[in-house]
């Protein structure tokens, strides 16, 4: 027994300063001591790797070849569809094209006469255009039959103007002006008020460009036996049922016909003679179009000038070239695997510490919960993404040599490089769901404190979507990619989407609603939210 | 700061079942405080209060006069161990050490001084799924020492442990108060704080029962009584009741007697003609002490004496006073 006056005891370790760094470190050591996660770890991404360039090498191809004819290459190097009826002339350094749109009607011209048939993305409207050749770059300023005026250029570039359709009694007036490499485009309802709906910079733009009028309409794929015609209008099925792209699905030519008046061009050297054609694939041929299917053969276009008034006919498109095909989209699900080794990983780095009592020492040592669990998701993010950015980053070149050699056309189905912007969004995007998803499985591990759950948790929310994606209606179908985590698997398409084109879009061909990384900022939503609860709860329960 | 632990008037439900009630006592530096008191007494609840783990529904509980939250580095306030299975089994013994010394901002070498105070160094590489639980309690004393804290807190250290770690561990609780530490130690068996705490607090149903010195308790707990020995037990009874004495009867011929003293005792038998063997006053063991102490508190109570089982009734010991 101690006797006597008692001194005090005082600590002989005097710890440093900032916690934050020391719950990292510690963190960091927790997680690299438990060999089986390590090991866990490694397997994610060679996984990952594996399963990847797996379903790269099984991946055919070869009947795909000779099915895109109608492709040119875009001044980015990409695939193009660059398909018009086109009257113009050359236009000499800087000037101006100044029209009006005053009608546009689209038809199925199967019959004469030719049926109306609702084309939403079918084209009216002005272009200065680099040449002829097809894929030059250029900008246009176009009306719409239901996405209003539209301002767009190089293929890729797609700008609202005024709303609404085009008539006689409402027409458009739009007008393109250049000025060295930049052309502006501007739209008016009346020719007296202008508005600007923007600018394009096309380098490298030749001094004497054409300069014209165009009308181009793009093809429609309709499921078989739903077309039906009465009246003299036409429809395609509805959208709930186009959900899925089955072989008797079939690509129907449309055409579009527009009046323009008011047509004028200012520039150094004007008043030539306005020539009108066939810009991209030649009319009246039939080709392969797709596995099985005859496309229909293109009608032919026309141009009428009939006092200051000109009436084109037109058929195509000038638009991104996309397949509904996703060759290295759909490989990249090979991802998967280790998707559901970190999202293990994740719920086990907290429920193991429920499941031994240990989380009892964890907050004695670190008594401020929320920090901890920020700590451990730091932890859990970083080495998953490393483990995601590895084995994406070894899979993606040779799954596309893979491609490649299954007979996928690199003209076609576009090649992306690792340093490649899309290459990387790839990469990084794999890397950053994986680690995402750890995180989120470690908050449902932090909430429901049960491995088992919070697995089965994460996998429902994440995978089951997929899933419910390919065998729902479109429309159901697009609202839960949309609204779940699973919107992120859209950092894995290979074929960029656009908005400003009707194109077949559905999961199972790696396509999502919503744009990649829009899709990535659901996923970190649900995450944030996940750890929000988790926090709360962390700090309200007993421990 | 103060090595001390304030815990003040602690209450806490679980559901319907009242785990604290009102539990007040404080534990001063230089002396091993033990807190005994029957499974269920809230030792553990009460301990997991002063860490922060659990939240008191009222009462505070206070380090140094400072809530557990609000420390820095707690791990060089408070050393605990609450529960020595609560590991992860895959990984060494030396890496548990590592990470909570990582968390506190504490370096390998601290990791290496604790391992060989707690006698761990030919296991420390091993994993600790391998460990038998009195190597898990070592290494839970281990972790409680890596900040080299003022105040160290034990929740039953004593289980598992062989006869050999009762004998260390009862050595280094004192070395530590020795230190100027202020050390708590719960236990269910007062026979395992015996030779180890200089004070007690006494728990049951989530309340002090007694905070006190063992000397004190031990002279409570004996009273007035006498032992008494013979062969004519009804006999002895009765007349020592028409005495106004109070008896219980401890064996088939022992009698304790209260309310008389040893002189009268013997006047009264002699007087009535009954045969006696041994009269001498009653000393209570700690045992006894804490059994009377907490015989209302048990919660429950199978077979009379059941919550004693494993403990061994000693007779009379030097911790017995007078």
């Amino acid at each position: 027994m101690s006797t006597g006056t008692i001194t005090p005891y005082r600590s002989g370790q005097e710890p440093g300063r900032d916690d934050f760094p020391h719950l990292l470190r510690a963190e960091w050591t927790k997680f690299r001591t438990v060999r089986g996660w390590l090991i866990s770890l490694v397997a994610a991404a060679l996984l990952t790797a594996l399963a990847v360039v797996a379903l790269a090498g099984v991946s055919n191809g070869s009947q795909n070849a000779g099915a895109h004819p109608a492709v040119a290459i875009g001044p980015g190097g990409e695939a193009v569809t660059d398909d018009f009826y086109f009257v113009h002339q050359p236009l000499a350094g800087n000037g101006s094209i100044t029209v009006r749109v005053t009608s546009l009607h689209t038809e199925l011209p199967l019959t004469t006469p030719a049926p109306h048939i609702a084309v939403p993305w079918a084209k009216a409207g002005i272009i200065i255009k680099a040449s002829t050749r097809p894929g030059s770059a250029y900008a246009a300023v176009m009306a719409t039959p239901a996405h209003g005026v539209r301002m767009q250029y190089d293929y890729t570039h797609d700008t609202a103007g005024l709303p609404g359709s085009v008539s006689a009694a409402s027409p458009r007036w739009l007008r393109l002006t250049r000025s060295g490499d930049t052309i502006t485009g501007y739209d008016s309802a009346d020719g007296k008020h202008w508005a600007k709906i923007g600018t394009a910079s096309l380098a490298g733009l030749p001094p004497t460009v054409q300069a014209g009028l165009l009308v181009t309409s793009p093809t429609l794929l309709v499921p078989n036996n739903t077309l039906s015609c009465r009246g003299g209008f036409c429809s395609a099925g509805t959208p709930a049922q186009t959900f899925a792209r089955n072989s008797s699905d079939a690509p129907v030519a449309t055409r579009a016909t527009a009046a323009f008046d008011h047509v004028s061009l200012q520039g150094q050297q004007t008043g030539g003679a306005w020539r009108g054609g066939q810009i991209g694939f030649p009319t009246g041929v039939a080709f392969i179009c797709g596995p099985g299917h005859s496309c229909p053969r293109t009608p032919a276009g026309s141009f009428k000038k009939s006092g200051g008034t000109f009436t084109l006919a037109g058929s195509g498109d000038i638009a991104p070239y996309v397949t509904v095909a996703d060759p290295l989209g759909t490989v990249l699900k090979g991802s998967l695997v280790g998707l559901l080794t970190v999202i293990a990983l994740g719920a086990l780095f907290i429920t193991a510490e429920y499941r031994r009592g240990l989380i009892r020492t964890t907050f004695a040592a670190s008594p401020r919960r929320g920090r901890v669990l920020a700590a451990k998701a730091i932890v859990i993010g970083s080495v998953t993404f490393a483990a995601g950015l590895a084995g994406a980053a070894v899979a993606l070149p040779i799954a596309e040599r893979k491609l490649r050699s299954g007979g996928w056309a690199s003209s076609v189905y576009p090649v992306w490089s690792l340093t490649s912007s899309r290459g990387l969004q790839i990469v990084v995007g794999t890397a950053g769901l994986l680690a995402v998803a750890a995180i989120l499985a470690l908050s449902a591990g932090a909430v429901l404190r049960r491995s088992a759950g919070a697995i089965a948790a994460v996998v429902v929310l994440l995978i089951v979507p997929l899933i419910l994606g390919a065998v729902l209606p479109q429309g159901p179908a697009d609202w839960v990619l949309r609204l779940t985590p699973a919107a992120a698997f859209g950092l894995q398409q290979g074929t960029p989407h656009y908005s400003q084109m009707t194109s077949v879009c559905q999961p199972i061909n790696s396509c999502f609603p919503l744009a990649p990384w829009e899709g990535f900022g659901v996923l970190c939503v649900w995450a944030a939210a996940a750890l929000g609860i988790a926090v709360f709860l962390l700090r309200r329960r007993d421990a | 700061m103060e090595a001390t632990i304030e815990v003040s008037g602690l209450r806490k439900r679980f559901g319907p079942t009242v785990a604290l009630d009102g539990m007040t006592f404080s534990v001063q530096p230089g002396q091993v405080t033990g807190f005994v008191g029957p499974n269920g007494a809230g030792k553990s609840t009460t301990m997991r209060v002063i860490l922060g783990l659990d939240a008191p529904d009222d009462g505070s509980a206070l380090i140094g006069g400072q809530r557990y939250q609000s420390l820095r580095h707690p791990l060089s306030h408070v050393g605990s161990l609450l529960d020595a299975a609560a590991l992860q089994p895959s990984r060494t013994a030396r890496n548990h050490l590592l990470w909570l010394a990582h968390s506190q901002g504490l370096t390998a070498r601290r990791v290496d001084a604790v391992i060989e105070q707690a006698g761990l160094e030919k296991a420390a590489r091993r994993k600790a799924g391998g460990y038998s639980l009195g190597m898990r309690q070592r290494l839970g004393i281990a972790a409680a020492l890596l900040g080299d804290p003022p105040v160290l807190m034990f929740d039953e250290p004593f289980n598992g442990m062989d006869p050999e770690g009762i004998v260390w561990m009862r050595g280094f609780l004192r070395s530590l108060a020795g230190e100027g530490r202020a050390v708590l130690v719960s236990s269910h068996l007062m026979a395992e704080l015996q030779d180890s705490a200089d004070h007690l607090v006494v728990v049951g149903r989530g309340q002090v029962i007694a905070d006190t010195t063992v000397a004190e308790l031990i002279t409570a707990a004996s009273g007035d009584r006498v032992s008494l020995r013979t062969t004519a037990r009804p006999d002895a009874m009765t007349a020592l009741a028409d005495a106004g004495a109070t008896i219980a009867a401890t064996g088939r011929d022992t009698l304790t007697v209260s309310g008389l003293p040893a002189e009268r005792i013997v006047a009264v038998l002699s007087g009535s003609g009954v045969p006696f063997s041994e009269v001498s006053a009653h000393r209570a063991t700690l045992e006894e002490a804490y059994m009377e102490l907490t015989r209302d508190a048990v919660e429950f109570r199978a077979v009379p004496g059941a919550t004693a089982a494993g403990s061994s009734p000693r007779g009379s010991s030097e911790e017995v006073a007078k």
